[in-house]
């Protein structure tokens, strides 16, 4: 007589989740806690170094102004190039103190806002104005007296909080 | 003869919550800050048309001044304006050199501190760079004329010069 194939014990595989789990919950309390509410409006750009600040203010809508080492954008598209601090290859008039492409796209964004409304904190726009840490005075003075030319006197350093 | 108790370790089913964990880590990284962003108010001075009412002369002020910060390439130098006579806003003003060919920030924020117990209603600073003084210390500068964090786990504050108004030096 033949031998009886052995019966094959089947049983479920458990795996040990635990340690997963522990895992999983670390990585979940950690997001939890750099959890922000922080307005998505803000690009922040690659080559831009902002100041740290002890400031509290949070982000809030406002129109992107960004001067970088190498360039000067209004929410993201390039208006005039920087080197060494100088706006090139844009005309800028030295009397008024204003640089001219950005005076007239700021001047146009206002007729924009006059006619239809577009900011949804109702309280009056202000430009969020992001600059590199160690472009000079004079550049960043340029640009907001452009701003302050067009209408928009008022802005929001964006800055790292320390 | 008693039997042999198979009592098997009680095994949760913890699917459930690893899907639940699987579904919650996808939104929070994309709602995850890695930096913290902040910001400064400030403004730029403006020109106001029509004069004020020479009738309508407004009261005299004398717990309020507008503190000026120029940030000169030697170091601090404050002024300031307001109803007060002159030779006592005179007394407000000095310089704080640089230490160590670095701005002495921390001295910078003491004075403003004192000038702000003195003239308690004071709120506006007037900050006047120099043009090749670095956007960094300009920031710097408004956050020790600002406020003095009193506790930083706490974040408490004391209010100083809140309204900075940043011009350049003609």
């Amino acid at each position: 007589m033949g031998q009886r194939p052995r019966r094959v014990k089947e049983k479920a595989m458990d795996l040990n989740l635990t340690s997963m789990m522990d895992m999983f919950t670390i990585i979940l309390v950690f997001l939890i806690f750099s959890f922000s509410n922080q307005d998505q409006n803000l690009k922040l750009d690659q080559d831009l170094t902002l100041p740290e600040s002890t400031a509290a203010i949070e982000f809030r809508w406002a129109i992107n102004v960004n001067v970088t080492p190498t360039e000067l954008k209004v929410e993201g598209n390039t208006v005039a190039k920087v080197k060494n601090g100088k706006f090139t290859g844009v005309k800028i008039d030295k009397e008024k103190k204003r640089v001219l492409p950005l005076f007239h796209l700021l001047k146009k964004f206002k007729e924009i806002e006059s006619q239809e409304k577009v900011n949804p904190t109702e309280s009056e726009t202000v430009i969020s104005f992001q600059a590199d840490k160690n472009l000079p005075f004079e550049t960043v003075d340029l640009v907001m007296k452009t701003s302050a030319q067009a209408g928009y006197p008022n802005f929001r350093f964006v800055v790292m909080k320390k | 003869m008693p039997r042999r108790s198979e009592e098997d370790p009680v095994h949760l089913n913890m699917v459930p919550v690893m899907n639940l964990f699987l579904a919650m880590i996808p939104f929070l990284l994309m709602c995850a800050a890695f930096f913290q962003v902040s910001v400064i108010n400030a403004s730029v001075p403006a020109l106001s048309e029509g004069g004020a009412d020479p009738a309508d002369e407004p009261k005299k002020e004398l717990k309020k001044i507008t503190l000026n910060l120029q940030i000169a390439k030697s170091g601090f130098v404050l002024s300031a304006q307001g109803d007060q006579p002159p030779d006592e806003l005179q007394k407000i003003g000095g310089t704080i050199p640089k230490e160590q060919g670095k701005y002495d920030f921390e001295k910078l924020a003491e004075r403003c501190k004192k000038i702000h117990d003195k003239y308690n209603k004071s709120d506006t600073v007037i900050i006047l760079p120099e043009k090749d003084i670095l956007y960094d210390v300009v920031v710097h500068a408004m956050d020790a004329a600002r406020e003095r964090i009193l506790d930083k786990r706490l974040d408490t504050r004391e209010h100083l010069f809140t309204n900075a108004v940043v011009s350049s030096i003609l």
